[in-house]
């Protein structure tokens, strides 16, 4: 079945407790394999957009629709079944420390009850495709930024995923490798897979054909559509 | 084959790397107590089945017997004891033996003048070998040599009644079933620890796709492994304990035979001790986190 869009909010807000609301009516959608950009000052609400889109809050009022599936009316069972669609590069990485590069990125593949064989295939192939050949078996304390953001990378797309979010996925790291970073997103996105980045660096969105998203005080506007989403 | 989900380090942390000495401490204690519980209902089964190599004849004097008379009577009781074949030694119990014995019971003043009434008198006799004489026929011997005589064949000790033994079996199903309360309580403490300590891991997996029952799994594995190692430490400080109890009382006779007549039900609940305690604190462990987990992600 074609979706008609990967992301759609209808007229969603989010307020923690009693206090203001952090996204105020908030509706817009995008066209699966759409490469967007979602850009604004800090605490503007990127962060709440991006946990909204990733399945770990729910709207206070509106719904989300993501891969076509409303939030309001998924269960617990298919909530999981959906996560496992999208993949996820955090800000901070969240690589587990006492695991290796490779048992890392193998982690949404045991989740998902890969077999061993797939297990070793597909981690070999991903760590190859961030260029970490040599440091597959190397503790995250032991790689540097750049070198931690590609394993985060490669375990956000190892299980194949319909769509990808990046939480400001050149924050930490230097120019060199946040190209990298860029460049690999760039190729998933080749590949059909919708990818949706949070950035306070909207200089990052001028190389590729992307819709650009601001966010201010909680509200959202779209800055430009990409050819795709027009 | 699928790759097992083993992403919280459970065997690190500080809460649930404790699980094991928590499970050896209750194994060890339970064991003991259902252990030692076997051993003195089996003691007391031994003291009333296992004669010694001593009998005691009594001898009443009866209305007619005077003193002189009586004292005859004895002696030639203890001659004729001396003459049965297999007997090692005769002894008569003297009369300050006989005070020594009654005063706690009598008290001292109601104790009778010997030389005016004679009290009943008890004579001790050891055989040389009670494995040549069988022990009914040298007591049906003694009855046919002094038809007076009243036979008393000594035991290594007390019975236990069953009033007693029920008490102690009551009592050790009572310790058990605190043992076992103790148990649950610091399993669900140390999994609750758990889960709070790896609260950002469970958070990651979540979001990765995982199912509160993929974590639950993971630490009822950690908790299933933490509790074997539990189980064999605990039966192995057990056996260490009754080795040493055996060491202290210079391995006893009695005990030593109560220990070997430990039937194979009363082994297999030993076992079950451990069994128990694995089998407990992998399920526990697991409804904890499920139910923790109920309303999170």
């Amino acid at each position: 079945m074609q979706l008609d869009a990967a992301v759609k909010f209808d007229k969603v807000g989010i307020r923690y407790g009693a206090g203001k609301e952090v996204l105020h009516d908030v509706s817009f959608s995008l066209e699966p394999g759409s490469f967007s950009f979602v850009t604004g000052v800090s605490g503007a609400g990127k962060s709440t957009l991006l946990k909204l889109l990733y399945m770990a809050e729910r709207p206070s009022y509106g719904d989300v629709y993501i891969l076509g599936q409303s939030l309001a009316e998924t269960n617990r069972e298919e909530l999981t079944k959906l996560r496992r669609r999208v993949g996820i590069v955090f800000q901070d990485f969240r690589l587990l420390n006492h695991l290796t590069a490779a048992e890392n990125v193998a982690l949404p593949l045991r989740i998902a009850g890969a077999t061993v064989s797939q297990v070793r295939d597909y981690v070999r192939e991903l760590l190859d495709w961030v260029g970490l050949t040599e440091q597959t078996d190397k503790m995250p304390s032991s790689l540097s930024g750049g070198q931690q953001q590609r394993v985060a990378l490669a375990r956000a797309v190892v299980t194949r995923p319909s769509m990808l979010l990046a939480d400001e996925p050149t924050g930490n790291i230097d120019e060199e490798n946040a190209q990298t970073i860029m460049y690999l997103l760039t190729e998933l996105n080749k590949i059909g897979t919708t990818v949706i980045v949070a950035s306070h660096r909207q200089d990052l969105s001028q190389e590729v054909n992307t819709n650009q998203l601001l966010i201010e005080s909680g509200s959202l506007k779209f800055l430009s559509k990409s050819s795709k989403q027009r | 084959m699928r790759q097992t989900l083993n992403a919280v380090p459970l065997a690190n942390d500080p809460a649930t790397r404790y699980l094991t000495w928590t499970v050896t401490f209750m194994v060890w204690l339970a064991t003991i107590t259902l252990g030692l519980s076997i051993i003195v209902s089996n003691l007391g089964t031994k003291w009333v089945h296992e004669p010694t190599d001593k009998f005691t004849i009594q001898l009443n004097p009866t209305e007619l017997d005077t003193f002189d008379t009586f004292d005859a009577k004895i002696k030639s009781a203890i001659k004729t004891l001396l003459n049965l074949p297999g007997v090692k030694s005769v002894e008569k119990i003297s009369y300050g033996q006989m005070t020594k014995i009654l005063r706690p019971l009598i008290g001292t003043d109601v104790l009778p003048d010997p030389t005016a009434f004679p009290l009943p008198t008890l004579i001790e006799m050891q055989l040389a070998d009670k494995t040549q004489y069988p022990l009914e026929r040298f007591r049906s011997s003694i009855k046919s040599a002094i038809p007076d005589a009243k036979v008393i064949q000594r035991s290594n000790g007390l019975d236990i009644s069953n009033r007693i033994r029920t008490a102690i079996n009551l009592l050790t199903l009572g310790i058990i079933i605190l043992i076992f309360l103790a148990s649950v309580a610091s399993i669900i403490f140390t999994t609750r620890t758990g889960l709070m300590v790896h609260s950002n891991i469970i958070e990651l997996l979540y979001l990765l796709g995982a199912r509160n029952k993929d974590i639950a799994r993971q630490f009822s594995n950690h908790s299933f492994i933490a509790s074997l190692k539990g189980t064999l430490l605990g039966w192995l400080f057990a056996a260490i304990t009754f080795l040493a109890f055996a060491q202290i009382i210079e391995w006893e006779t009695s005990y030593v035979l109560a220990v070997l007549s430990v039937t194979w039900l009363e082994w297999t609940s030993l076992a079950l001790i451990g069994i128990l305690a694995v089998g407990l604190s992998m399920i526990i462990s697991n409804i904890t986190v499920r139910e923790k987990l109920r309303h999170f992600g």
